[in-house]
């Protein structure tokens, strides 16, 4: 994977009137890499994405493919290629017909076009659909057309705006792995849109959290796990528990904290971020045990009451009521061989240590 | 039985105005005109008249050939203006359609009169060009003859044709063409790519609406189109009034019938083909 950025965003803002759909946005995606732009509805994914496609210019900034800025270069010039929301498979050609669409202008001979197009179909898994009408297609079925459409151009950067949130379930989890193998299989530079944490998380390189034309954090999806700058991000990725502390020290990669019901720590500040004093301290479910037998032991211990226990099948998360906090902390715990379901009203002790804690602002 | 019973209604309504009168022309075209009589002994001399004389022949290819120019003139028309409207107008697209429609509210006749007063030998168009200095005495060549059938007959099913075409364009997924230029496809190529394949349909729908009732015109020609426009519907009027045949009208309209039909199965079949070759 080379680390030549493939793609420069530079100070980009998108307006619609008076509206900001982006604000100021830099970011540089890196040679081959699985990028991922994640948010909420609204947050200015599919804006970016078609100005990188050059479908829409920014109002302010410059876009880079491969060093060359973009600006008044139209999309079908572009070394990029998209997966359309809507797949927007042609419905009047075949699945074929589709695919080998964007080859006229490389002017190949029959047979050359015929076998790039026949290998193009077998790797998205489509090799005996060819002469089928496109209508004549389920969703998972057209989804992958319109990925060998696009891969078979060879493009630089595929451009793909929620190419799964069609699908079912299983059909996403399954389409999920295929398409990280792909890129892996054809080192093409990808960036995914999405408003699954779980999807990038899993599937991503790097990803960015957008909120309201902005990019809140652009990191790997464990740091943007384990690490995430803000409230908002943590939020968005994962459940986690907030509480309201006090930093009384700060100190370089580290800060000192007065929490409710952890008392005074020093955590980790990875970013090396700036705080106010009322600060928010993040807790993930996970990174907290929960002392079952008498002689389990932690570094840091608190105790409480069981008020609730949802059960996933393979964990269970239970809200627990402790001590100097009003609203319950979130556990959760894998149902490993022989734990019990622990019952309402259950007392229970928590374990936690300083790497438990992420600060927030 | 019931459901029967609920359609019947319609169904005899329609059979009374579509089916029984073809029924009858149907029936007229197999018998004989005896000066003031009927003979109504079963006959194919009508047909036979109808498809031996010449007259005939030269009326019914005239029909023909003026239908077909005016519907590509028409559709030629329409097309940049329905897609104008579904492209680039951006809000209030129904006002301007409806806009467009505003000249159709006076009547058809009053309409052909007012093209009669702009071609004609002391029209508009004459009497300016004259005073211009620019011709020195009146242009024959626009009115009284095919030409200017062709004219009034285009600007009559302008609005018609508009609509379908513009229905057809509105159904395109705007993604689709994004797609195309994604796919390396400048303007033009995606035009003949994506856009134009897709609004085929209405394509066809609008040369269709236009194609058949300019076959059966009878007043166009007869107010604008001289002797050298007249079409076969006028022939058949003529045989349902002055001449007193009827049964040779029947056999002519028949004729005609089967005529258009032929070409507009033709067409539509032609038209699929080449719609679905383009790549
Ligand atoms: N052509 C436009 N005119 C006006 N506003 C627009 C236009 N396109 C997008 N917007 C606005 O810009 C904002 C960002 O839109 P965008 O489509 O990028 O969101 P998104 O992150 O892709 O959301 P989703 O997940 O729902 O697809 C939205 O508030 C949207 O209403
Ligand atoms: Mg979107």
């Amino acid at each position: 994977m080379s680390t030549h950025p493939i793609i420069q965003v530079r100070d980009v803002s998108r307006l619609f009137g008076a509206f900001t759909a982006l604000d100021n946005i830099s970011v540089d995606i890196r040679g081959g890499e699985f990028f991922s732009l994640l948010g909420p509805s609204g947050c200015g994914k599919t804006t970016l994405l078609r100005m990188i496609a050059g479908f829409d210019d920014p109002t302010h900034g410059d876009i880079l493919i491969d060093g060359q800025p973009m600006a008044g270069v139209p999309a079908n010039r572009r070394p990029t290629n998209m997966v359309f929301q809507s797949y927007a498979v042609f419905p009047h050609l075949t699945v074929a017909q589709n695919v080998a669409y964007g080859l006229r202008r490389q002017r190949l001979d029959k047979a050359e076009k015929a076998s790039r197009v026949q290998k193009a179909l077998e790797q998205v898994g489509l090799g005996a659909l060819g002469e089928r009408r496109s209508n004549e297609l389920s969703g998972g079925q057209r989804q992958r057309v319109a990925l060998a459409r696009a891969l078979i151009m060879r493009p630089k950067v595929l451009l793909l705006d929620e190419p799964l949130s069609a699908l079912d379930k299983k059909l996403r989890e399954h389409m999920q792995v295929e398409l990280r193998q792909l890129q892996r299989q054809v080192g093409i530079t990808f960036i995914l849109v999405t408003h699954d944490q779980e999807e990038a998380l899993t599937m991503s390189d790097r990803i960015a959290v957008m909120f309201n034309g902005d990019i809140a954090q652009c990191d790997t999806p464990e740091q943007i796990y384990q690490h995430p700058k803000s409230r908002a991000v943590a939020e968005f990725i994962g459940g986690m528990n907030f509480l309201d502390a006090r930093m009384t020290a700060r100190n370089g990669k580290t800060v000192t904290v007065d929490a409710a019901c952890f008392g005074r720590v020093e955590i980790e500040n990875p970013h090396g971020q700036d705080f106010a004093s009322d600060i928010t301290v993040g807790v993930r479910p996970e990174r907290l045990t929960l002392l079952i037998d008498d002689n389990d032991r932690a570094e840091h211990e608190m105790s409480g009451q069981i008020v609730d226990a949802s059960y996933y099948g393979d964990m269970t998360y239970y809200s627990i009521s402790v001590d100097g906090r009003d609203e319950p902390i979130t556990v959760s715990m894998r149902n490993t061989v022989g734990r019990r379901i622990l019952a309402s009203q259950e007392s229970v002790r928590i374990g936690w240590g300083p790497e438990s804690l992420v600060p927030l602002s | 039985m019931r459901g029967f019973a609920l359609m019947s209604p319609t169904f005899f309504y329609a059979l009374l105005l579509l089916a029984v009168p073809v029924a009858v022309t149907i029936t007229f075209s197999f018998w004989t005109q005896t000066y003031l009589d009927l003979d109504t002994t079963f006959t194919l001399a009508n047909y036979q008249e109808v498809w031996s004389k010449p007259i005939y022949r030269v009326l019914m290819f005239r029909s023909l050939t003026i239908a077909a120019i005016v519907t590509a003139v028409t559709v030629i028309l329409a097309y940049p203006l329905a897609y104008y409207i579904s492209f680039h107008v951006k809000e209030r697209q129904a006002l301007w359609i409806f806009l467009i429609t505003i000249p159709f509210w006076t009547s058809y006749l009053l309409r052909i009169f007012a093209w009669k007063l702009i071609l004609g030998y002391n029209g508009v168009i004459n009497s300016t060009l004259m005073e211009l200095g620019i011709i020195g005495e009146p242009l024959e060549f626009i009115l009284h003859n095919a030409n200017a059938v062709v004219m009034t007959l285009s600007h009559a099913w302008l609005p018609f044709a508009i609509l379908p075409i513009f229905v057809s364009l509105q159904k395109i997924d705007r993604s689709l063409l994004e797609a195309a230029n994604d796919l390396g496809d400048g303007p033009v190529m995606r035009f003949l790519r994506v856009t134009l394949p897709l609004s085929l349909p209405g394509v066809i729908a609008a040369s269709l609406i236009v194609f058949i009732p300019t076959i059966g015109d009878y007043v166009t020609p007869r107010l604008v189109g001289g002797s050298d426009g007249l079409m076969i519907a006028n022939m058949i009027q003529v045989q349902f009034g002055k001449a007193n045949n009827w049964p040779l009208g029947a056999a002519l309209a028949m004729t005609s019938m089967l005529l258009v039909t032929a070409v507009s199965v033709a067409f539509i079949l032609v038209a699929r083909f080449l719609g679905g070759r383009v790549r």
